[in-house]
C-alpha cells in the first residue's frame, strides 16, 4: 500500500505539470434542493452522528448518505466520526477525548448554524486541513446571518415531540454592529421509545462590530443544555417477549410515575471571540479563541450486595431456565403480560434501602468511629465528565493570483475532562459506603477495597463524590498549510499538517488496588504527527472531470482508548502508538444542465489503530475493559450519485454506496477489570483478519424523485435499501484461549466464529413543503415522514455481548438496534 | 431593535416556564411498606412446629403473621455459603435459604417475618426456605455478635447444637488433610476436611470452592475452631466463617525421647539436667514399647531440674504426659521463666509454676500416663525456658516419668 500511495503521488505531480484554464467544477454545481431536516435523531451526545451536518453538502452522494442513509447507521466509507472534523468559526470542536464531534453541543440552534461549508472526503477545504472524512466549518458571524426574525414550531415523534425556535438577526447595521439571537426548546414527555423523555433548550447570541474596512470583531455565546431519559438496547428475546422492538429496560414506575434510571444531562456553554482582518483584498487573517466548560454525564443505577435490578438481566429472563421448568413458564408469562414486571421496580429499591440497617466501622479510617444507619443497596449515581476547554485558532489565506491561493493556520487546544461520580439519589437510604464490593469479597484486606485510601470506609451522601475521580488532560497544537492552483486543464492542491499531542491523567483519589498508580499526575504521553494530502481535478471537457485525491497521515491515540482503566489507574496500553492512515480516491464526474453523475472509488488502509470497549460485568461486579491494539483495517468501495432533471419541475436521484470494511491484521487484546490488578488477558492474538468491522450497512442505495411546483411547494419520495450489515465482534471469542475448551470438530466453534450478517431492509420516505409570501412575510411548512411503511423489524446495527461463556455459548446473545418505525417531523415557520 | 430583542426574550422566557413544568424530575418517595409482626415465636418453636406429628418429615408453610427475632451468626459474604445465612436466638439456630445473596451481615439482630416462608428439613438441616431479604427481614440493630458456644464432639451428637455457632477446642486436622487446601479454589469444588479431637473423634469441615479462603492451606498443629454446625444427612459438618477463627498452634518443639539412651543421665544438646540439691539426675528410660525420661527418688532431700532449650513463643501452649509410681511425698512441677540465662543455678532465676495436671500414684503402685492438659502460655511471649522440677524432702520418695512434651506457638 505504501508503494501504491507513492505512485499515486507521483502521478499527481506529473498531472500537475499541465497547465491551462477552465472554471472549476465544484463551485458551480447546481444547488441540490434540500428540505429542512429534523435533527432529532442526531443530537444525542451518545450517538454523535455527523449525518445531519452533511445534508447541506452539494454533493448528491454525500447529501443522501448523510441524511437518508444516516438513519440506518450507514457511514460514508465506513469511517468513524472522528475522521470528520467539525469547526465553528475555525475552532476545531471535535471532543478531545474521543475525537468525535458532539452534535448535541449545538442542538436546537439550527437557525444559526445553517451557514456552513461542507468539504467531504479529501477535497480541499478553505478552513482546515480536515480529516479523511472531510471537514465542515460552521460560520456563526452575526454579519453573515440572514437578517430578520424567524419563528418556528415543530412536532415530531422521535426523540422529542415538540420544538419551538425563535431567531432574530439584525444584519450588518449602519453603525457597524450586527446582532443575532436565537433560542429554542425541544421536549417530549415520552419520545418514540417508551420511558424516554426529552428536555432541551438552547441559546445563542452573536455580536459583531465592524471596526473599519479591515477589522471586525465578533463574539458568540452559545449553549444547549439538555436532559433526557435514555433508551437501551436488548437481545432478540426481550424484544420478542415484550412485543416491542424498542423495548427500553431503563425505566420503571416509582409510586405510579414513570422514571428513567439513565438520564443524560449536559450543559456546556461556549464563548468565542473572533477577529476578522482583511489585510488586503487578497489576504485575510481570521483569529478565534474559544472557551467551553460545564457539566456532562449520565445517571445510572448502582447496587451493593443486592439482587441485580435490571429487568433484562439474563437471570431474569425465561431463557435462563429450561423450557418446561416452572420459572421458564412463570417468567414468560410475566414478561409477556406485565409491563411493570419487565421494567424497573423503583418502589422495591426504596423498600430495600429503608430497612438495611448497617454499622460502618472505622469511618474515615478512624478507629472506633462507627456510623449506624440505613445503608443504600440501590442508588442512582451520576457519572460525570465535566469539561474545561480552551481553543485558539488562526487562519491565514492569501490569493496569490486569480488562479491560486495559499491557506495556512495554527491551532491550539487545552482540554481537561473531569471524570468522577456522585450520589444522585439515595432512594430512601441514609448513605452509601464507598468501597469496592467485588474486591471486598476476594480480599479480606481493608486497604485494597477502598476507592480512596486517604478516606477509607467513606460514607457518602447525596451529591458527594465517590468511586473514582480523575482528570484527563489533553493538549494539542498543530500547524498546517495548503495551496490550490487552478490551471486550464487541471486543478491541483497539496498540503501538510504537523501536530503535537500530549496527554496525562491526574488522579484525585488513591485507589486501594493501585495506590502507586492512581493518585497525582501520570507520565505525560507525547506524540508528533504529520499528515499530507494532495488532489487533482482533471478537466477533460467542460462536462467530464476526473478527480484524484490521496492522503497519508499519522493520528495520535485518543485518551478514551489509550487508558486501560482510567477510573482506577493511570496505566495506558502497551506500545501506545499513533495510527497510520493511507487513503486515496478517484472519481469521474459528469455534468450537463440535465444530468450530473459522479462515481467514486476509494481505498483506505488504517494501520495500528486501537479499539476500546468497557462494559459492566455482573459476575465480576465491575467494569471490564477490552483494549485492542495493532488494529489494521482496510476500507474500500465505490460511491455513485446521479441527479437528473427530468423536467423543469421534476428531479430524480439515484444514490448508492457499496464498500468492504474489513480488519486486515490480527490485533492484540488486553482485558482488564476495574476492581483488580489481575489482568484477565494480556496481549492475546485476536484472529479477526478479513472479518467485517461491522455495525453499519456496507451497501445502501436510494432512488428518489422530487417535484418542485412553481407555486412554492414541493414533494419528494425516496425508496431506500440497506444491506451487507454485520454486527460488531467480541474479540475474546476470536482468541485461541476463547476456544481452548473445544475440539477442532466441535460445531460450536463455527457458531462462535461466525460473524452474524443482518437481513437487508427497505424503507420509504416522503417529504414535502409549501411556503407563502404575504406582504414581505414568509410563512411555510415542511413535513417529512420516514419509514412510511412502518417497518419496525429492520435491525440497523448489533453487537456481540462482551460477556462470553464458553460452556454455554447462547447465554449472552447478540444485542440489536432497530430502525424507528414510521416517524414524522412537521415544521411550521414564520419569517419577517 | 431593542424592542424586538425584548419581545424575543419574553417569548423565550415564557417557553421555558411552560416547558420546564411538563417534564418530571422530582419523584415522590413511595410510601413506607410496614411488615407486620404478628405472633412472636422462638426458633425452638419452629423446631416444635416442624416436629409436631401433623407435619413431621415434610414441610410447613406459614400462612399467617408470625415473626422470629434472632441474630445472624453467618452471612454469605465469604462465599462459603451462597444465598444463605444462619440465625440463632436464645433457644436454637436455623438456616435461612435466601432468594438472592447479600444484604445480611453477621451480627445483625433481625426480625424474620415468617408469612409465606416454608420450614423444611433439608437432608438433616432445618431451614426456612425462600427468604426474601427485603420483604421478610427487618433489621433491629447491628454488631450484636454472638459468642460461640464451647462444645465437645459428644455434645454435637446430641443434635441440640444444629446450625449454632460453636467452638471446638484442642482440635487438629487429620494427617491426610495436611498439605491440602480448604477446598478446590481452581475448579470451584466444595471439599470436606476432617477435624479430630484428643480422643480421636471426628467432624468434617466443609468448605465451598467459592469461599474466599478456599485456596488457603489446612493448618498444621492444633487449637480451637469456630464455625457453624451444619449437617448433611448423618454427617456433622463445620462451616467456617473465616480462617481467623481457626486458631491453630504449631508444635515448635516435639519431644518423645525416642532416641534417648537407657539408664544414663539425660544429656541432650541445650538441655539442662541440673541438680540443685542432692544427687539425682533425670535418666533415660527405654521401655518395651515407649521411651521416656524418669527420675526415681532415693529418700533424701532432692531438687532436680530438667530444663528445655530456650524457645521463642507467641501465644504458646504446652502439653506433656507424666506417669507416677510409688509416690511418698515426691512432687513434680512445671515452670516457666523468661530470665533464666542457662548457666546452671536455676534457682537464681524467676520461675512461675504452670497449672499442669500431673500424674499421681499410690505409694505402692504405678498410675496411668496422664495428660497435662493444654497449658496456656500466652502470658509469656518471647524468649522462655520451660522446666520440670522434681522435689523431695528427706524421707520422701517416688518415681516420675515424663514424655511427649509439645510446645505450640502461633
Amino acid at each position: 500500500m505504501k508503494k501504491g500511495t507513492l505512485i499515486l503521488f507521483v502521478i499527481l505531480l506529473a498531472i500537475g505539470g499541465f497547465a491551462q484554464e477552465t472554471d472549476t467544477v465544484l463551485q458551480s454545481q447546481p444547488e441540490i434542493p434540500v428540505i429542512t431536516l429534523n435533527d432529532s435523531d442526531f443530537d444525542d451526545n451518545e450517538s454523535q452522528d455527523i449525518s445531519g451536518l452533511l445534508s447541506s453538502s452539494t454533493d448528491v452522494f454525500v447529501n443522501t448518505a448523510g441524511y437518508t442513509f444516516g438513519q440506518a447507521r450507514f457511514r460514508i466509507r465506513g469511517y468513524d466520526n472522528r475522521n470528520s472534523h467539525v469547526l465553528i468559526n475555525g475552532i476545531f470542536v471535535n471532543d478531545a477525548e474521543t475525537g468525535r464531534p458532539y452534535y448535541g453541543n449545538w442542538g436546537g440552534l439550527n437557525d444559526v448554524m445553517r451557514n456552513k461549508v461542507v468539504t467531504p472526503g479529501l477535497l480541499f477545504s478553505d478552513y482546515s486541513f480536515g480529516g479523511i472524512g472531510g471537514a465542515t466549518n460552521i460560520i456563526t458571524r452575526a454579519s453573515e446571518q440572514r437578517s430578520g426574525t424567524s419563528i418556528s414550531y415543530s412536532v415530531a415523534n422521535k426523540s422529542y415531540r415538540n420544538r419551538a425556535m425563535i431567531t432574530h438577526s439584525t444584519g450588518l447595521m449602519d453603525n457597524g454592529w450586527a446582532f443575532t439571537a436565537s433560542g429554542s426548546s425541544r421536549w417530549a414527555q415520552e419520545g418514540y421509545v417508551r420511558g424516554t423523555f426529552y428536555e432541551a433548550y438552547s441559546y445563542f447570541l452573536a455580536a459583531e462590530k465592524k471596526i473599519n474596512d479591515k477589522h471586525s470583531l465578533g463574539l458568540t455565546i452559545m449553549g444547549s443544555p439538555s436532559r433526557r431519559g435514555k433508551s437501551g438496547v436488548g437481545i432478540a428475546e426481550v424484544y420478542e417477549l415484550s412485543g416491542d422492538n424498542f423495548y427500553n429496560p431503563n425505566w420503571g414506575y416509582q409510586d405510579g410515575v414513570m422514571r428513567n434510571a439513565k438520564v443524560g444531562t449536559f450543559n456546556q456553554p461556549r464563548g468565542m471571540l473572533s477577529h476578522y482582518w482583511e489585510i488586503d483584498p487578497t489576504m485575510k487573517l481570521t483569529t478565534s479563541a474559544s472557551y467551553m466548560f460545564g457539566r456532562g454525564g449520565s445517571t445510572a443505577l448502582n447496587w451493593y450486595d443486592a439482587a441485580d435490578p435490571r429487568p433484562d438481566y439474563y437471570r431474569n429472563l425465561p431463557s435462563y431456565y429450561e423450557e418446561g421448568e416452572y420459572n421458564y413458564g412463570y417468567l414468560t408469562e410475566m414478561w409477556q403480560n406485565s409491563e411493570t414486571f419487565r421494567q424497573l421496580d423503583w418502589d422495591s429499591f426504596y423498600d430495600a434501602n429503608r430497612k438495611n440497617l448497617f454499622t460502618v466501622e472505622n469511618v474515615g479510617g478512624v478507629d472506633s468511629v462507627n456510623i449506624t444507619g440505613n445503608r443504600a443497596k440501590y442508588i442512582v449515581e451520576d457519572r460525570r465528565y465535566d469539561l474545561k476547554r480552551f481553543d485558539f485558532a488562526t487562519l491565514f489565506s492569501k490569493e496569490l493570483n486569480e488562479n491560486s491561493k495559499i491557506i495556512a493556520g495554527a491551532n491550539y487546544m487545552s482540554s481537561q475532562t473531569h471524570n468522577y461520580k456522585t450520589v444522585e439519589d439515595l432512594l430512601g437510604a441514609d448513605w452509601w459506603v464507598d468501597i469496592d464490593q467485588f474486591a471486598e469479597r476476594d480480599f479480606s484486606d481493608d486497604y485494597i477495597i477502598q476507592s480512596d485510601v486517604s478516606n477509607p470506609n467513606n460514607v457518602v451522601e447525596q451529591g458527594e463524590t465517590f468511586g473514582y475521580d480523575y482528570v484527563i488532560n489533553n493538549n494539542k497544537a498543530n500547524v498546517f498549510a495548503q495551496s490550490e492552483i487552478k490551471l486550464n486543464r487541471i486543478d491541483v492542491f497539496g498540503g501538510f499538517d504537523l501536530s503535537y499531542t500530549e496527554f496525562w491523567r491526574t488522579g484525585n483519589m488513591r485507589n486501594g488496588k493501585f495506590p502507586a498508580a492512581s493518585f497525582g499526575n501520570s507520565p505525560t504521553h507525547k506524540f508528533f504527527n504529520y499528515a499530507v494530502k494532495a488532489g487533482a481535478n482533471l478537466k477533460i471537457t467542460g462536462r467530464n472531470f476526473v478527480l484524484l485525491n490521496a492522503s497519508y497521515r499519522t493520528v495520535a491515540p485518543f485518551t478514551r482508548d489509550a487508558f486501560v482503566s482510567p477510573r482506577t489507574r493511570q496505566h495506558v496500553v502497551n506500545n501506545l502508538t499513533s495510527e497510520e492512515i493511507y487513503t486515496g480516491d478517484l472519481s469521474y464526474f459528469y455534468r450537463s444542465p440535465y444530468l450530473q453523475a459522479k462515481i467514486t472509488g476509494f481505498y483506505t488502509q488504517f494501520i495500528d489503530g486501537m479499539e476500546a470497549y468497557s462494559f459492566y460485568h455482573d459476575e465480576l461486579r465491575t467494569f471490564v475493559n477490552y483494549t485492542m491494539t495493532g488494529v489494521d483495517r482496510v476500507h474500500y468501495g465505490g460511491e455513485l450519485g446521479i441527479e437528473a432533471k427530468l423536467s423543469s419541475t421534476i428531479t430524480a436521484t439515484f444514490t448508492s454506496g457499496y464498500g468492504k470494511y474489513l480488519y486486515s491484521s490480527r490485533p492484540s487484546v488486553t482485558i482488564t477489570q476495574d476492581n483488580s490488578s489481575e489482568v484477565l488477558a494480556e496481549n492475546r492474538t485476536v484472529y479477526i483478519e478479513n472479518y467485517h468491522v461491522g455495525s453499519m450497512p456496507e451497501f445502501a442505495a436510494s432512488i428518489g424523485g422530487k417535484y418542485n411546483a412553481p407555486k412554492y411547494w414541493f414533494v419528494g419520495v425516496n425508496a431506500n435499501y440497506f444491506a451487507e450489515s454485520y454486527i460488531n465482534l467480541n474479540p475474546e471469542k476470536h482468541t485461541a484461549e476463547g476456544l481452548d475448551i473445544y475440539v477442532d470438530d466441535d460445531p460450536q466453534v463455527k457458531t462462535i466464529l461466525e460473524q452474524e450478517k443482518l437481513d437487508p431492509g427497505f424503507t420509504l420516505d416522503i417529504w414535502g413543503g409549501k411556503s407563502w409570501r404575504i406582504n414581505g412575510y414568509s410563512i411555510g411548512f415542511t413535513l417529512s415522514i420516514n419509514n412510511i411503511l412502518n417497518n419496525t423489524d429492520l435491525v440497523t446495527n448489533g453487537y456481540e455481548q462482551y460477556r462470553f461463556d464458553q460452556t454455554n455459548i447462547d447465554k449472552f446473545p447478540n444485542k440489536y438496534f432497530h430502525l424507528y418505525g414510521r416517524s414524522y417531523f412537521l415544521n411550521v415557520y414564520f419569517r419577517f | 431593535m431593542k424592542k424586538t430583542f425584548i419581545n424575543i426574550g419574553l417569548i423565550l422566557a415564557s417557553l421555558v416556564l411552560v416547558l420546564s413544568s411538563c417534564i418530571h424530575d422530582e419523584f415522590d418517595e413511595p410510601p413506607i411498606k410496614e411488615i407486620p409482626i404478628g405472633v412472636v415465636l422462638t426458633i425452638q418453636d419452629l423446631y416444635s412446629i416442624f416436629m409436631s406429628d401433623s407435619v413431621a418429615s415434610t414441610s410447613y408453610k406459614f400462612v399467617d403473621d408470625f415473626s422470629v427475632y434472632a441474630v445472624i451468626t453467618m452471612d454469605d459474604k465469604s462465599g462459603n455459603i451462597y444465598k444463605a445465612a444462619y440465625v440463632q436466638d436464645g433457644t436454637r439456630a436455623i438456616n435461612l435459604h435466601l432468594m438472592s445473596s447479600g444484604g445480611l451481615y453477621e451480627g445483625d439482630s433481625v426480625r424474620i417475618y415468617l408469612k409465606g416462608l416454608t420450614l423444611m428439613d433439608y437432608r438433616g438441616m432445618m431451614q426456612l426456605d425462600s427468604v426474601h431479604v427485603d420483604n421478610n427481614i427487618v433489621k433491629v440493630s447491628t454488631l450484636k455478635h454472638k459468642t460461640p458456644e464451647l462444645v465437645t464432639i459428644d455434645q454435637i451428637n446430641t443434635g441440640q447444637y444444629l446450625a449454632k455457632l460453636i467452638k471446638l477446642e484442642d482440635m487438629h486436622f487429620i494427617e491426610e488433610d495436611l498439605g491440602k487446601t480448604y477446598a478446590n479454589k481452581e475448579d470451584l469444588i466444595t471439599e470436606n476436611r476432617t477435624l479430630e479431637d484428643e480422643l480421636g473423634q471426628r467432624v468434617f469441615v466443609r468448605t465451598s470452592g467459592y469461599a474466599s479462603f478456599a485456596g488457603n492451606k489446612i493448618p498444621t498443629g492444633k487449637g480451637s475452631v469456630i464455625g457453624i454446625l451444619g449437617k448433611h444427612d448423618d454427617d456433622w459438618q463445620l462451616l467456617i466463617r473465616s480462617t481467623s477463627e481457626v486458631k491453630f498452634r504449631d508444635a515448635i518443639i516435639t519431644v518423645n525421647f525416642d532416641e534417648i539412651e537407657n539408664g544414663v543421665p539425660v544429656d541432650l544438646e541445650d538441655w539442662e539436667n541440673y541438680m540443685e540439691i542432692g544427687s539425682l539426675s533425670w535418666m533415660g528410660y527405654v521401655g518395651t514399647t515407649n521411651s521416656s525420661v524418669r527420675i526415681i527418688g532415693d529418700g533424701q532431700e532432692n531438687s532436680t531440674w530438667l530444663i528445655l532449650p530456650q524457645l521463642e513463643i507467641n501465644k504458646g501452649v504446652l502439653e506433656f504426659r507424666t506417669r507416677a509410681g510409688n509416690l511418698t511425698g515426691a512432687s513434680l512441677k512445671a515452670f516457666i521463666s523468661n530470665d533464666y540465662d542457662g548457666e546452671g543455678n536455676a534457682e537464681n532465676a524467676t520461675w512461675t509454676e504452670l497449672p499442669a495436671n500431673i500424674a499421681t500414684a499410690t505409694s505402692s503402685s504405678f498410675g496411668n500416663w496422664t495428660h497435662s492438659g493444654m497449658i496456656d502460655l500466652s502470658e509469656y511471649n518471647g524468649q522462655v525456658r520451660i522446666a520440670f522440677k522434681y522435689v523431695t524432702e528427706t524421707g520422701q520418695s517416688g518415681q516420675y516419668m515424663l514424655d511427649d512434651i509439645l510446645i505450640y506457638s502461633e
